[in-house]
């Protein structure tokens, strides 16, 4: 029996470590199996959640003895995949040379390239026009939907974690995957992987969940108004390329500390606005799928069953639907609030489209009001607060990043 | 930090947002009739 583990040391490593762990995995390996299967049927968001699932159940089977980097005489268990526990210039030299994703994690996560990457094809995809041409209304809509960016600090703090701990969870209500990874990477390192996690599969349940809400609070006669008397303003390239040189300029006056993510996001916008069609090219198919492909995998490759047993784990995956709820109601209020000072001209749904989640929210306000009114046709409408939500949430993101710095 | 204290800190955060989402819708305005003019 001892010489057929080991010839398998994955399978010696499920009796080398504690009999939790031993379960942790192998449900991982589960879970791996289950996030790659939603992915595939488009159940859950299939750019994130293939090669994360795919991450996942790999990285949780090819456990092996391997020697400690940081005392090379002892051996502890690892993989082949990547330490992201490195501390010191030498370790982190061995491990570029054993770990073959250990170059993209210590290039592109440790020092938050990911999210901007993911961030500047966000811009080179983005339309503003609806967001430029009815800036109050998409601004208007896009603070209520803050609600949960908001109050999931403080149940964060009622709930045990350290302010920058809390602050980085409340950045999940926020729905914006990018915006998460930068709180986390900024203000809880030790969360990071667990953070990213959960708001990522919560992101990608919202297009299936927020349905339910929307049903349960806006009445069918409402969810119904087709939007017609509002009409779509063109906005020109020099219009779009002028908002974006001046709002990034002034917000990175304001918080320097998020200037990585205004920058990407506003130059992705300019390249596409500039139409230099190689370039938006470039920062659509190459950078934003590169970086979704490999945010997916890393994140995955991250999940081990140390994770899954940490016992702040539950509380962030309540913490993670809490901040995604609030928002989804803010959001619903706050078009409530439109659609009365418009007289009913306006669409309640649209309010949910404040939850950032590009184009996701868009997409389910337009689906729930085209099935009760097939001539209710206001995905166009909807993407201007979703557009806003992500400048408030990067805003609101930034203030949480400065502010909470000076939180004892 | 106390329960409230959090909150009172998430309101202020909230609040300081609002405020410059507000800025934000001026700056949009004021641009837009620049480019316009231009």
């Amino acid at each position: 029996m001892d010489n057929f583990l080991n010839i398998f040391p994955g399978i010696m490593s499920f009796f080398q470590m504690p009999t939790e762990m031993a379960i942790a995995r192998v449900f991982l390996i589960g879970l791996g199996f289950l996030v790659l299967y939603l992915g595939c049927k488009d159940i859950l968001e299939p750019l994130i959640m293939v090669p994360m699932g795919v991450g996942i159940c790999l990285v949780n089977a090819g456990i092996l003895m391997m020697p400690d980097l940081a005392d090379p005489a002892k051996q502890k268990l690892g993989t082949m995949f990547l330490d992201s526990m490195v501390n010191t210039p030498t370790e982190h030299i061995n491990a570029l040379q054993v770990y073959f994703l250990q170059p993209i994690y210590a290039l592109t996560f440790s020092n938050g390239l990911i999210a901007c990457m993911v961030f500047l094809g966000i811009g080179a995809i983005t339309e503003l026009d609806f967001f430029i041409g009815n800036p109050k209304l998409s601004l208007m809509l896009a603070i209520p939907a803050e609600l949960g960016t908001f109050l999931t600090f403080p149940i964060a703090i009622a709930m045990g974690f350290t302010p920058k701990e809390s602050a980085a969870i409340a950045v999940i209500g926020g729905a914006d995957g990018p915006m998460v990874l930068f709180a986390s990477l900024q203000l809880a390192k030790n969360l990071f992987v667990p953070i990213s996690i959960i708001s990522y599969i919560y992101l990608s349940i919202v297009y299936s969940g927020y349905p339910y809400l929307i049903k349960a609070l806006v009445p069918k006669k409402l969810r119904g108004i087709p939007m017609k008397e509002m009409k779509i303003i063109k906005v020109s390239s020099g219009e779009k390329i002028s908002f974006s040189i001046v709002t990034g300029t002034v917000l990175s006056l304001l918080f320097p500390v998020a200037a990585p993510l205004f920058v990407s996001f506003f130059l992705g916008v300019i390249i596409k606005e500039s139409n230099v069609t190689r370039y938006v090219r470039f920062a659509d198919e190459v950078i934003l799928t590169g970086a979704t492909l490999f945010l997916g995998f890393l994140l995955g490759c991250l999940l081990s069953a140390d994770i899954v047993v940490n016992p702040q784990m539950f509380k962030l995956i309540i913490l993670g639907f809490v901040a995604l709820f609030l928002s989804g109601i803010g959001g619903l209020l706050g078009g409530y609030l439109a659609c009365w000072l418009s007289k009913g001209k306006i669409n309640p749904l649209i309010g949910i489209a404040g939850v950032s989640c590009v184009p996701s929210t868009a997409k389910v306000a337009h689906k729930c009001a085209n099935e009760v009114n097939e001539e209710a046709f206001i995905l166009p409408y909807a993407m201007g607060p979703n557009i806003a939500g992500v400048i408030t949430t990067a805003i609101l993101t930034a203030i949480y990043v400065t502010k909470v710095q000076f939180l004892q | 930090m106390s329960v409230w204290d959090a909150f009172k800190f998430a309101l202020n955060v909230y609040l300081m947002g609002t405020v410059i989402t507000f800025f934000m819708w001026l700056m949009i305005v004021a641009v837009s009739r620049f480019t316009k003019k231009g």
